[in-house]
């Protein structure tokens, strides 16, 4: 396997853009990532292009990358649509990934687009219902606040982790969402006020759930000399590993864990190495059982770390400084390629307000998707590494 | 409808439980199943549960009919199921009249009676239903193939259980996901109790289910899996991890042709 590198990551202000088309949306992420990369858009060998209610939301079914990439231009190469619920960019990115490491294309171009508002709010919201087996958890009306709340509160129980820390995680993202250009929701919020919003799912509160939300993010991967004629710093890609979840009973860790064990031995770090990460934080306090599968911390600590404020951007391991999904926002293709995007941000030291002080080295992220027998259904962890 | 036709005559024990001396209903109604053509048999007044499941057992009936006049049909009830099971014969039914408040008709289902019948009941009614005892009733539900069983409050959550690893599995499938082989699966029915493994109550619900809406995983009895489902009759109840929980099945909705669909929930265990 050859070495492989992110080169340039763009991505528009996540937000409401009701009269925009998916195809509107990823034009100007996708320019913006191939300027960025300082390379001639002829040498894209294929794109792979991550979506995931396109068909139920906007109705273009089967053709969704054909039809963006056609806005943007480049077309005759090949065109791969993927669909992987809320981790569809972040598979889009795999399989990428994988493409140029093979040697079977030297640049590859990786879109993820997402329009969740359509008009109607009820509508959305079935959308995202579909995430899971329709006939079976989809007949029990499974939606995603009482998963993860339910996931939290065995948590909380056995490990003493209190309403105010869960409140701590959402105002920390809020907080990095106000220093994003990017982000959905840019306005710092207090604990207090997180705490007093309307309780969605016990104990998730509404300042503490994702917004309904359209955006894109694009980025290119290449080898390693494309990534020195770039002219910035080089960011590889230590590992982009994809899990899925599991019915046979073999297992005894979590999705996030066994996904996030491959990647640390893909990439050849531990888990303690690792200075900066975005992770798949659809509801806040999901980030703290995230802070112990991904191995940030031993088991039940994570609720110390928030009171360390060792997350916050200037802290000893930032976690989501883009906003993370509480603030940036979530239009679900889109997702993983902007965690990207913030990390090779950071890395590039081009993070804006938000940068932390010294440049880091090792990144993560993590983007989960959908949910099936009690797990997510599916979870993209990458490892990237700054030069 | 012609109960001749059955290879074997449904053969039907008619039985009198405690301190209960009305038998005239238990005559008429005896003497006009006998003339619509099934087998027969009457305990006779004041037997025991013990007795009368043995009977059930000896003579090999289909069902058990009881006749209550006393208000002692619960606790009889009761007894006659806990009976039949020491035997391994509780797939006998049980189907019960007399005089008995329409209050009680829930408890009684619940505890596995099949059918009440209430005083002013014709004897064809009564005949038309225990003809159909033999035949396997099939629901539609929620989630296909999830449920099976005889009534209502009888259905059970049907899953699968490979002999090979001993590994049981919901929903039904077609092979062992462990052992990634058909050859030891078989379909079980599963648990109707369990413990509540996690939960939440949302005061809104989504499009076509009903607020507040209350989900939880529930760890199913004697080995079964773990299954994500709604929960019901929650109202007062403080539910945490740990609390026991009972299969509720209800009819959710029907289908265009009218048909009812039916569907699961758990509840808190009474």
């Amino acid at each position: 396997m050859k070495e492989t590198y992110v080169l340039g990551v763009a991505m528009n202000r996540f937000g409401k853009y009701q009269e925009t088309s998916l195809k509107e949306l990823a034009y100007e992420p996708i320019w913006q990532a191939i300027r960025d990369s300082q390379v001639d858009p002829h040498q894209i060998d294929i794109a792979f292009v991550g979506n995931a209610y396109g068909g139920i939301l906007q109705g273009q079914e089967s053709i969704r990358g054909q039809g963006i990439m056609r806005e943007a231009g480049i077309t005759g190469i090949p065109i791969i649509n993927v669909e992987n619920a809320c981790a569809s960019g972040s598979t889009a990115f795999y399989l990428a990934h994988r493409a140029v490491a093979s040697g079977q294309a030297r640049l590859a171009l990786v879109v993820g687009v997402e329009k969740l508002f359509c008009g109607d709010t009820p509508t959305s919201l079935k959308a995202l219902a579909t995430s899971t087996d329709v006939a079976v958890e989809g007949q029990m009306g499974m939606v995603f606040s009482g998963i993860y709340a339910m996931r939290f509160r065995q948590h909380m129980v056995k490990y003493g982790i209190t309403h105010e820390q869960l409140a701590q995680v959402a105002a920390k993202n809020h907080f990095h969402g106000s220093l994003n250009p990017h982000s959905q929701y840019q306005k710092a919020r207090s604990v207090e006020e997180i705490l007093a919003s309307r309780m969605i799912a016990d104990p998730i509160t509404l300042l503490m759930c994702c917004p309904l939300g359209d955006g894109a993010a694009a980025c290119l991967i290449g080898d390693r000399e494309l990534a020195k004629q770039m002219g910035k710093r080089p960011v590889k890609v230590g590992a982009s590993v994809l899990g899925s979840f599991d019915i046979s009973g073999r297992q005894t860790l979590s999705i996030a864990n066994r996904t996030a064990q491959k990647a640390y031995v893909e990439a050849g770090v531990t888990a303690r190495e690792v200075q900066v990460a975005e992770v798949h934080d659809a509801v806040a306090p999901i980030e703290l059982y995230l802070y112990e599968e991904l191995g940030f911390c031993g088991p039940g600590e994570s609720g110390r770390m928030m009171d360390e404020r060792a997350t916050w951007f200037d802290g000893r391991l930032p976690v989501n400084t883009s906003g993370g999904l509480t603030a940036k926002g979530h239009p679900a293709g889109a997702t993983g390629i902007a965690q990207v995007a913030e990390i090779a941000w950071q890395m590039r030291g081009e993070a804006g307000k938000r940068q932390m002080p010294s440049l880091p080295n090792v990144g993560l992220t993590e983007n989960g998707g959908g949910n099936m027998a009690g797990e997510t259904a599916v979870v993209a962890v990458n490892i990237l590494q700054g030069e | 409808m012609d109960v001749n036709q059955t290879e074997k005559k449904i053969r039907v024990l008619m039985a009198k439980i405690g301190l209960d001396g009305h038998n005239r209903g238990v005559y008429v109604v005896s003497h006009g199943l006998r003339k619509a053509g099934f087998e027969v048999i009457y305990t006779g007044l004041r037997q025991t549960p013990a007795m009368v499941a043995k009977i059930a057992v000896e003579e090999d009936v289909d069902v058990i009919g009881i006749s209550s006049m006393v208000g002692a049909h619960l606790s009889i009830v009761a007894k006659l199921k806990a009976e039949l099971e020491k035997l391994e014969a509780d797939d006998i039914a049980i189907t019960i009249g007399g005089i008995i408040p329409k209050d009680d008709y829930e408890k009684l289902l619940s505890l596995g009676v099949r059918r009440v019948f209430p005083t002013g009941t014709e004897v064809r009614e009564i005949a038309t239903f225990l003809a159909t005892l033999r035949e396997e009733p099939v629901w539609t539900c929620e989630v296909p193939g999830s449920l099976a069983g005889p009534s209502l409050q009888q259905l059970r959550l049907q899953g699968t259980h490979c002999s090979v690893c001993g590994k049981t599995f919901y929903p039904k499938r077609k092979n062992c996901p462990h052992c990634l082989d058909e050859i030891g699966v078989a379909a079980v029915p599963l648990a109707r109790t369990g413990t509540l493994v996690s939960s939440h109550i949302s005061s809104a619900a989504p499009e076509g289910f009903s607020a507040p809406h209350a989900q939880g995983y529930v760890q199913l009895d004697d080995g079964g899996p773990s299954i994500f489902t709604l929960l019901a009759d929650f109202e007062g109840v403080d539910l945490q991890a740990g609390q026991a929980m009972e299969l509720k099945c209800v009819e959710q909705r029907r289908d265009a042709n009218g048909a009812g669909i039916v569907g699961y929930r758990f509840r808190p265990k009474a």
